[in-house]
């Protein structure tokens, strides 16, 4: 039952899942290129931390992105027949629910890999000096975190509840523009920065976003 | 043995437009049951509620001896279903799909699979949006008779298909009905198709059932009466009125539902005469039901 899920949903995403993973397999070496004086010739550490530090966010993207494509292209196909489907099928919704989770969930490995591959590749080019250390299965496994992090919520606003969850980010949205107006007219900007610090940094829900996707570090 | 399907009470309302009203309903075991009504008269709803698709405002609904839609699963481990368009994922082949359902139901039968997707002219490797209406009809009717299911609920299958492939489909129907005395729900408003399967009749209108009945007391129960000094009062009748209608000054034109030949000595005791009894056919007799229901409504409000 669950091998069967799985294909579907590779079969649905195999062309988004290609081109995340080519993207994420190719940008630490792009991120090396764009920071590297020469085109040819042995980079260097630095130059590599560089390009991390420019363009990291790029990976944090890319990570959410990954979760999105994970779990709206398979809603997209369930919810192009009204879900009449899965709900003829003698499981219960809560299973079928589960199970297409963890199919999505086991999807998001593929561009992590690539992401890993790509990171040990540029690593493989590189002299790293003996007071920096590389971490590409800790990036790695950062951006499966993100990636998880972003098809988990997504699921829940499309597969759980419906209309309720999407109620419920609409108000937690809502509540976090009235804070960034609030601080934008009133002048004060503590709650809107002790707000951001809360989501964005450890152990804030969202801390695997905020903090630095380095490959190399001290 | 338990009825394949058995509702009680049953409420379920769509905004202020629509609602399906203390609906009470019985399939018998090994019945062909014919679900009959106009476009919108609740037909769909009331087999998604069935199904366990849609919460119940209120009542109870039983599908073969489980809870719905509380034990929904169990009874669909034993429910064959073909809705009304096509569900399956457009975006595998035949061959592909076939795998993907058997994966949900234990007692699918592949070599059958096989045999009807032969007999249907599907090939394995067809994508599923580029099947034709009866095409995908043909898909839906063979994955459900594969599953060896108790029950087969079949929403106007064969709605839109042209009459050789309706046959093709009714036929493979009608085989495993023969060889497996499975119960089947066939909704449709296509009322000669069903005269010639069926052996129950349900008739739905405005989200009432305004009938349930055996197809013989269908077919044979509803007479166009030409009546000479019609009595007045028909509440102590014997049979029901669906409809009358003034044909001349002294001679009338009645409807009516349960008619016996010895009835004619009531209208001989209230002073009446009855010139003609008529059979009326399938069709006029369902529109007939329909407009007595709409009428007694109507009285009713």
């Amino acid at each position: 039952m669950f091998g069967q899920i799985l294909y579907t949903q590779l079969k649905w995403t195999r062309s988004t899942l290609a081109v995340l993973s080519i993207v994420a397999f190719a940008l630490p070496a792009g991120l090396w290129r764009l920071s590297h004086d020469s085109y040819f010739g042995t980079a260097t550490a630095m130059e590599v931390m560089c390009g991390f530090e420019v363009l990291g966010p790029a990976l944090v993207l890319l990570a959410f992105f990954a979760g999105f494509m994970a779990v709206a292209q398979p809603w997209a196909v369930d919810a192009a027949a009204r879900h009449v489907y899965p709900l003829s099928l003698p499981v219960p919704w809560s299973r079928y629910v589960g199970m297409r989770f963890g199919a999505g969930a086991l999807l998001t490995l593929i561009p992590t890999a690539a992401l890993w591959l790509g990171c040990l590749l540029v690593l493989s080019m590189i002299d790293l000096p003996a007071t920096l250390n590389a971490y590409p299965g800790t990036l790695a496994f950062r951006f499966l975190l993100g990636a998880l992090l972003s098809y988990a919520g997504i699921f829940a606003v499309q597969y759980i509840s419906g209309r309720k969850a999407a109620h419920v980010l609409l108000v937690l949205m809502l509540i976090l523009a009235i804070v960034a107006l609030g601080s934008e007219f009133s002048g004060n900007t503590k709650t809107l920065v002790r707000l951001l610090d809360y989501l964005f940094h450890s152990p804030g829900p969202l801390a695997v976003f905020g903090e630095s996707w380095m490959l190399i570090d001290v | 043995m338990t009825d394949a399907v058995r509702i009680r009470n049953l409420a379920w309302r769509a905004g202020k437009e629509f609602a399906i009203r203390e609906l009470a309903m019985t399939v018998p075991t090994g019945a062909i049951y014919g679900f009959l009504g106009p476009n919108g008269s609740g037909k769909t709803t009331t087999i998604r509620l069935m199904l366990g698709m849609l919460p119940p405002e209120d009542g109870t609904i039983e599908v073969l001896g489980h809870s719905v839609p509380r034990f929904a699963h169990r009874a669909l481990a034993g429910i064959g279903y073909v809705p009304e368009r096509l569900h399956l994922y457009q975006g595998l082949t035949v061959d592909e799909s076939i795998r993907y359902h058997r994966a949900f139901y234990a007692n699918f039968d592949g070599a059958e699979a096989e045999r009807l997707r032969k007999r249907f002219g599907l090939r394995e490797d067809q994508l599923v949006q580029r099947l034709s209406k009866g095409e995908a009809g043909k898909l839906m009717m063979m994955l459900a008779l594969s599953q060896r299911a108790e029950l087969l609920v079949l929403d106007e299958p064969t709605d839109g298909l042209d009459p050789v492939i309706r046959r093709e489909v009714l036929g493979a129907l009608v085989e495993y009905v023969e060889s497996r005395s499975a119960t089947v729900f066939i909704s449709s408003h296509l009322v000669h198709e069903q005269e010639r399967i069926c052996d129950w009749v349900g008739i739905m209108d405005g989200g009432r059932l305004i009938a349930e009945l055996p197809m013989q007391e269908f077919r044979s129960g509803i007479k166009r009466l030409r009546i000479d000094r019609a009595p007045a009062v028909r509440d102590a009748a014997p049979f029901a009125l669906l409809s009358r209608e003034a044909l001349t000054v002294d001679q009338e034109e009645w409807v009516v539902r349960g008619w016996q030949p010895e009835m004619r000595e009531w209208f001989q005791r209230a002073g009446a005469d009855v010139r003609d009894v008529q059979d009326l056919d399938l069709e006029e007799s369902f529109v007939e039901l329909l407009r007595g229901a709409r009428t007694s409504n109507q009285e009713t409000r």
